[in-house]
């Protein structure tokens, strides 16, 4: 048993478990304000900024999940 | 017995097997999103199964050994990889008549270790693999699952408390649905491509390819096929139980069991240990209800689920092995078998229908009266 990699993989998928969710509701988090905002009146440049940079990051994780799954 | 006979008899047989896998696993991709609302029930099942067929197509990189390197496969015959088949089948159909996820992997693993043993004793099993490749990660893969959702959970829930309670839930439905469809592509290029080993190294081993070959189109083809429409059909039993019958889902826990889920199966499959995907969802299906203030988790079900795991090898290890024998015995021996077997999924899908889950009641509350910490799921995002 190579408990070395055993490691690496328990280390990288939580890793990657955890901070696909944490971005995520960052996302979600950054456009409620946003929406929030602007049913106000206003508007809200780090929450939409939040928002924007959250999904696109998830975005990208998406297209890296689907490139591991075809590269296999 | 006549290969002409037999080598049709198990290319019917693992597609029979790529069926009962497909409706078996439906639950891991999309029963939390059918339990949050994010997905219709029959949308649910039809989005997973054109996604199973499409990942079938995506890759041809099929197994190289039927059993993974677990039995030596000099040992293995038609008549082992039919018994082995059988023996998966059998387990699987059972497991699903009582709602119980567990791993169509290991059910196959399992069926062959017991087929190769009766067939050419205890030296032709590697045990030494079967703990590196079966019962580490089988423990592994639903800790490290649960842990990832159980955090996930928890960090979800606290980075959204003060986001508005109408928004939140449909965010993270619409994340559900990107998730879900990710792991459904991902398990048919895993799990189809298994039986499109299985069919081509028998086909190999019959004479009618030539050795090294590839899948021919036909089977890449009824591989899809077979799993796709298992998938279609819906598994509803099983879908009941993870989605509703471990613990309270609502749209947070709900993305974070899925999101973590797939992305540890993802990870570590390009890392190069593939941990179960029945194991991986259930576990952070446990991880997320853990994660959630005030949760609500139903122990009974959970025990009962991890029990089904422990005796997944041997229970299916036994029926593999009661069918390779028979099944050694000759031709008689051999259609005894395959007559059994059909008699039996008969008889499971009559019990079934005295107590049928379906589209139309599978988020009913279940069985199991909720005994401890029956608050509900704080925070309004359900």
């Amino acid at each position: 048993m190579n408990w070395g990699s055993l490691g690496e993989v328990v280390v990288a998928a939580l890793s990657t478990g955890i901070g696909a969710v944490v971005l995520f509701a960052l996302g979600v988090r950054g456009w409620s304000d946003h929406a929030d905002a602007r049913q106000a009146g206003g508007a809200s440049a780090m929450g939409l900024g939040l928002a924007v940079v959250s999904f696109a990051l998830c975005v990208a994780l998406v297209g890296v999940g689907i490139w591991v799954i075809v590269a296999k | 017995m006549d290969l002409t006979v037999l080598v049709p008899l198990v290319v019917v047989t693992a597609l029979v097997f790529d069926f009962t896998n497909g409706f078996h696993d439906t639950a891991n991709a999309m029963a939390t999103s059918i339990a949050t609302g994010a997905l219709r029930p029959k949308v649910a099942v039809a989005l997973s199964a054109v996604l199973n067929l499409v990942g079938a197509f995506l890759s041809v990189e099929v197994a190289k050994t039927i059993s993974g390197g677990l039995v030596d496969d000099a040992a293995i015959t038609p008549e082992v990889v039919f018994g082995g088949l059988i023996g998966a089948i059998v387990w699987n159909l059972l497991t699903w008549y009582v709602g119980l996820p567990s791993s169509s992997s290991h059910a196959l693993f399992g069926g062959l270790v017991g087929a190769t043993w009766v067939a050419a004793g205890s030296d032709a099993v590697h045990f030494a693999k079967l703990v590196e490749k079966v019962l580490v990660p089988a423990v592994a893969a639903p800790v490290v699952a649960g842990v990832a959702g159980g955090i996930a959970t928890y960090l979800a829930f606290r980075i959204t408390r003060r986001a508005t309670a109408s928004r939140t839930p449909r965010g993270f439905r619409i994340g559900q649905i990107a998730s879900a469809s990710l792991l459904s592509l991902a398990h048919g290029t895993n799990d189809a491509q298994k039986t499109m080993g299985i069919i081509t190294l028998t086909l190999i081993s019959a004479g009618s390819l030539p050795t090294g070959s590839g899948p021919p189109t036909w089977v890449i083809v009824s591989a899809g096929l077979a799993i796709a429409a298992g998938t279609y059909l819906g598994g509803w039993r099983i879908i009941r139980t993870l989605g509703r019958g471990i613990t309270d889902i609502g749209a947070p826990q709900g993305f974070a069991a899925q999101t973590s889920a797939t992305a540890v199966i993802l990870t570590s499959s390009h890392l190069g240990i593939a941990l179960s995907t029945t194991h991986v969802c259930s576990g952070g299906i446990l991880g997320a209800g853990l994660g959630t203030p005030q949760a609500v988790v139903r122990w009974g079900t959970a025990g009962r689920m991890v029990l089904a795991w422990l005796i997944t090898l041997p229970a299916a290890g036994v029926a593999g092995a009661l069918a390779g024998a028979v099944a050694e015995s000759g031709t008689v021996g051999t259609i005894a078998v395959a007559v059994l077997g059909a008699v039996f999924g008969g008889a499971v899908f009559l019990l079934s229908r005295r107590n049928a889950v379906s589209a139309h009641n599978v988020n009913d509350i279940p069985v199991e009266p909720v005994t401890e910490s029956a608050a509900p799921v704080a925070g309004g995002h359900r």
